[in-house]
């Protein structure tokens, strides 16, 4: 397969995300810093390594829908806003408020809105004015650490180690109100990912469910089961929504494609290719949203991006 | 500091190596013919000298953990160890300590699962959620405490 690896972080790589041009990735590791690769005539370059915000390793990072910010979550409970000056990305705040690890951060599409969870089974939402991040508000509905976020334009949805999930909308009475919506997986949720109204879940559980979202409900459409040995850590859907990806702890990846529409307008999955991707554990994978690259991160230290020619 | 298993029953170490299995792979070792690879009797040695976070014998001793209760499939090992009451507030801390002894000793695309043996502890299925968390297991080693408790168990007692 067609794949160009990306060499230099020093410790595991946690994450790796798509700039919204689908020109740039960012990457987070364990080695405490994010590092910033340009495609470049089918090229990789390392252009940037950002190290001056965490102390620990960084489990999290998220591009602003137009780019000019980058967000970070670390296990030193720090969330830290980067901003595009023109050339490169400048630290301009470290938001503390977590008591313990940050798992996840996310942008809202708007940009209006920055969330981040973590170990203290909290999630955060932050706001800004002038440059300047505050907290908007600090939301408890888990009984466990928070492990992801994601938000669908302006609801966010959480995945937790209590194995649920938990909607938030902004309510008329000007506060985040939450519901829990019925995934019935039997471990951690590990991640979520959402294209127009589907929602794709990944578990501890070593199985991928996919949803409709209804009325602010979820619909089951299909589990993706028995692909994978190990837990499940990301789930990611293609631009155009034709395919997604899993990553496991078994080093495996695994492609479906849709391949038949039921009679409630449902999209049905299947297998397209499942494939040994890297040494030791996949961490992350993430579809290019302009195209069928597929970047991914493992324990292996590297970042791979392959070329699926679907 | 009130122990919470004040008197700890010990067991007679080595039992193991009369074992006609244990025999016939100590025989096996020097043979250059024959491939080793890593057992459950390699995994043993590995864990045998941690040393109990309460009390100064080895987890060998207190019979946490013994050569029955590791299964290896593969490149799959799983330890399962049996906590020496059912309440015992440590088990966390020992599982901890065999998972990273482990993962530190072990070449790094081995699947490392540490379980408390069933029906042995009242947290039991809390405890080994927590064990398989990979995020939870390498954020301990980030906490400077927990790690010199740890490392202090993995430096054990010889």
């Amino acid at each position: 397969m067609n794949c160009k690896i990306l060499k230099g972080h020093e410790d595991r790589v946690w994450q790796v995300v798509w700039h919204p041009n689908g020109q740039m990735l960012a990457s987070c590791s364990s080695d405490k810093t994010i590092k910033l690769w340009r495609l470049m005539n089918d090229e990789y370059k390392l252009i940037q390594t950002l190290d001056d915000c965490h102390k620990k390793s960084i489990r999290s990072v998220s591009f602003s829908k137009d780019g000019n910010f980058l967000a970070s979550g670390g296990f030193d409970a720090i969330v830290g806003v980067w901003m595009f000056d023109g050339s490169v990305y400048k630290l301009i705040q470290q938001l503390e408020g977590h008591e313990s690890e940050v798992k996840g951060v996310a942008w809202s599409a708007d940009g209006k809105y920055l969330a981040s969870c973590g170990r203290d089974k909290t999630v955060w939402i932050w706001d800004h004015e002038d440059l300047e991040f505050s907290c908007n508000c600090v939301l408890q509905a888990h009984d466990e650490d928070v492990k992801c976020i994601k938000w669908n334009n302006n609801i966010l949805y959480s995945g937790s180690y209590d194995n649920s999930v938990i909607q938030y909308i902004y309510g008329e009475d000007d506060e985040w109100d939450h519901l829990q919506v019925q995934v019935n997986h039997q471990s951690t949720i590990w991640s979520i990912d959402i294209f127009n109204k589907l929602m794709l879940t990944t578990s501890a559980d070593c199985t991928a469910k996919v949803f409709a979202i209804q009325n602010g409900n979820l619909k089951h459409i299909q589990t993706l089961q028995g692909f994978h040995k190990e837990p499940i850590y990301s789930g990611s859907f293609s631009y155009d929504g034709l395919y997604l990806a899993l990553a496991s702890a078994d080093n495996k990846i695994s492609i479906f494609k849709k391949d038949s529409i039921d009679e409630f307008g449902q999209p049905h999955f299947a297998l397209e290719q499942i494939f040994d991707a890297f040494e030791f554990d996949v961490n992350c994978v993430a579809f290019n949203p302009k195209n069928y690259l597929l970047a991914a991160s493992s324990d292996d230290l590297n970042i791979k991006v392959f070329n699926l020619q679907l | 500091m009130q122990l919470e298993n004040p008197k700890p029953q010990i067991f007679q170490t080595g039992n193991f190596e009369f074992t006609q299995q244990y025999i016939q792979r100590k025989q096996q070792e020097y043979d250059p013919d024959i491939e080793d690879p890593i057992d459950e009797y390699e995994i043993f040695d590995l864990i045998k000298t941690i040393k109990d976070p309460e009390h100064s014998f080895t987890l060998e001793q207190l019979n946490i953990v013994n050569p029955n209760d590791i299964q290896i499939q593969g490149n799959r090992i799983t330890v399962y160890f049996t906590p020496t009451i059912p309440h015992c507030s440590m088990a966390q801390t020992i599982g901890l300590t065999l998972k990273i002894k482990l993962v530190r000793s072990l070449p790094q695309n081995y699947k490392i699962y540490v379980q408390i043996k069933e029906n042995t502890h009242i947290k039991e299925q809390e405890l080994n959620k927590l064990f398989q968390d990979k995020e939870r297991v390498l954020a301990a080693i980030e906490n400077q405490q927990l790690l010199k408790i740890i490392n202090y168990g993995i430096q054990g007692i010889r």
